[in-house]
């Protein structure tokens, strides 16, 4: 657990220097993802936590190599990409669907997005797609979620 | 007509009152430290209310890194004028940021981990200050001594009743004891002046009977001679019972210096220069005291018990016993004889002036020995008693204080 810690913090430090390296950039995209199921919950609750990463594969090698059989809220984490259940879907084209966390453009129904500013990782959220699914997201996290206009 | 108030009277008032204003003010203190304890209990309690929320809130931003998010969440501590600085650290002990209002080192200072779901993130860093605290103590100093102020006056009202009474009671025992010294001062200067006086014309006729019994003595009869011999002792006596009341007014009047005094020289004097019958031992068993009394009376003190020892002892084998015995603050000494005794119930009376137990034909005693021992004793902070039994001895115990020792 400590080391998991250890590493997630490691590549949080490295949000910095972000931008410098696609690698750097997964790899904290990772940390955010794995940061996300703290402040979400699924009304299902899962026995364990699918992170579907069906378009990036150097997302998913990225997130595979931090994330894979991890636990969080005492559940593993399985990265996959593709899945018939997917609690956590990174994908340019996102699907409707009521139990999964979608990261993905907000224009096309994702619930969160990962956005560059000013050289760092942040995420934006669209509250009204989040109000219409079946996720509770924290207000917490949403407090740091860029929020379009039009949310 | 209004007499002036003894100075009794206005140490009393002022002390009333000096006591009545410490009191206030010693309560207005009391006030004081409780709410300073409560500013800072309550100030603890909203500093601790501060850092739960900071945190809950700051968890997120430490998680994401997201600093312009944590800025955010520290500006809103605008609406906290009591705090001084707040710093944000991340695991690592670097700071992540900070929120500055005053910087000076506050009265609280509060350190507290940030944790998420049982994971670190980093530490909490908080200062606070006492808000108002100086205003609050200075209403208070002002409150406190506006009301000691007032209340001078009305304790100065309140009392003027007691005072009165108080006065007069004291103007009366003032009085009272001033007359009782000039009357003791008079009867002591009667004492004095009447017993010396008198000496001067019974010594007139003790010349004249010895004059007669010498020039008539063939012209008187057997009877005529008798009853000049029974003159000539009831003139010794007067003369002994002059010279008692004279030593005694003397042991009131004269006022003698301490000095440093060896009991056992000074007893042994005393033995030497009485003259004790052969018949009669007197031991001094214990080894006594050196003290700081008055030598002359001490003289009087021993002169007086050992001579009345001897008078009475009725043995053919007469012994005396000198002891001290060191007792907590005081030394105790004692004077036993084994002569004929005293009954219990003369213990007092025996030591009241002129007062004999035996016939004065008997024992020649004028009654005046044992009350100036009395007096002796009281005048130097010890007392006297006896112990007895009719047939086993009499002993005469007395105190002399110990704070008086000579090292």
């Amino acid at each position: 657990m400590k080391k998991r810690i250890l590493t997630i913090l490691f590549l949080l430090t490295c949000t910095a220097a972000q931008g410098q390296s696609s690698v750097s950039e997964d790899a904290v995209k990772a940390a955010f993802i794995f940061h996300f199921i703290d402040f979400v919950e699924w009304s299902d609750e899962p026995s364990e936590f699918h992170i579907c990463i069906p378009d990036d594969a150097n997302l998913r090698t990225a997130v595979s190599e931090s994330l894979e059989g991890k636990l969080v809220k005492n559940k593993k984490i399985l990265v996959v990409n593709q899945s018939d259940v997917c609690h956590i879907l990174v994908s340019d084209n996102v699907p409707a669907a009521d139990q999964t966390l979608t990261i993905g453009p907000l224009e096309k129904g994702a619930l969160l997005e990962f956005r560059v500013v000013n050289n760092k990782l942040r995420f934006a959220a669209n509250l009204e797609t989040i109000r219409k699914s079946k996720l509770k997201i924290s207000s917490q996290l949403l407090k740091l979620a860029i929020l379009d206009k039009n949310s | 007509m209004k007499t002036a108030q003894p100075p009794i009277i206005k140490k009393i008032m002022l002390f009333g009152i000096l006591s009545g204003a410490i009191s206030l003010l010693l309560a207005c203190v009391g006030f004081g430290i409780v709410e300073f304890y409560k500013i800072k209990s309550e100030s603890l309690a909203r500093v601790n209310s501060q850092i739960e929320i900071l945190i809950y809130n700051l968890q997120p931003t430490l998680l994401f890194e997201d600093k312009e998010a944590a800025d955010k969440i520290l500006l809103s501590l605008q609406n906290a004028p009591s705090l001084n600085r707040v710093r944000i650290y991340k695991n690592d002990g670097r700071e992540f940021t900070a929120y500055i209002r005053m910087d000076q080192d506050g009265d609280l200072k509060l350190t507290k981990s940030i944790q998420f779901e049982g994971r670190p993130l980093g530490r909490i860093e908080i200062e606070s200050h006492y808000v108002g605290l100086r205003e609050r103590y200075l209403t208070y100093a002002l409150v406190s001594l506006l009301i000691t102020i007032i209340s001078i006056p009305c304790l100065f009202i309140i009392s003027a009743p007691l005072r009165a009474q108080v006065g007069k009671s004291v103007a009366q025992l003032v009085e009272t004891t001033e007359a009782l010294k000039r009357s003791n001062q008079d009867l002591e200067q009667f004492a004095y002046v009447a017993s010396h006086d008198l000496k001067a014309p019974l010594r007139g006729i003790a010349s004249l009977v010895d004059w007669i019994s010498s020039d008539y003595t063939d012209k008187l009869d057997d009877n005529g001679k008798e009853q000049l011999g029974l003159l000539a002792k009831r003139v010794r006596r007067m003369h002994d019972l002059i010279d008692g009341i004279l030593q005694y007014s003397k042991v009131q009047r004269t006022k003698e210096e301490k000095t440093s005094v060896n009991f056992n020289e000074l007893v042994k004097e005393v033995i030497d220069s009485m003259a004790v019958p052969e018949h009669i031992e007197v031991k001094i068993e214990g080894p006594l005291p050196t003290l700081l009394t008055p030598r002359i009376q001490m003289e009087q003190l021993f002169q007086n018990l050992l001579s009345n020892a001897v008078k009475f002892i009725d043995k053919p084998r007469g012994l005396i016993r000198i002891n001290g015995t060191e007792e907590g603050d005081h030394w105790r000494f004692s004077i036993a004889d084994n002569g004929p005794g005293i009954d219990s119930k003369y213990y007092e009376k025996i030591f009241q002036i002129f007062q004999t137990l035996a016939s004065r034909e008997e024992t020649e005693s004028t009654g005046v020995g044992l009350a100036i021992v009395k007096k002796i004793v009281e005048n130097n902070g010890g007392k006297v008693w006896v112990e007895s039994q009719v047939g086993s001895g009499t002993t005469f115990l007395f105190t002399l204080s110990k704070s008086t020792a000579v090292v």
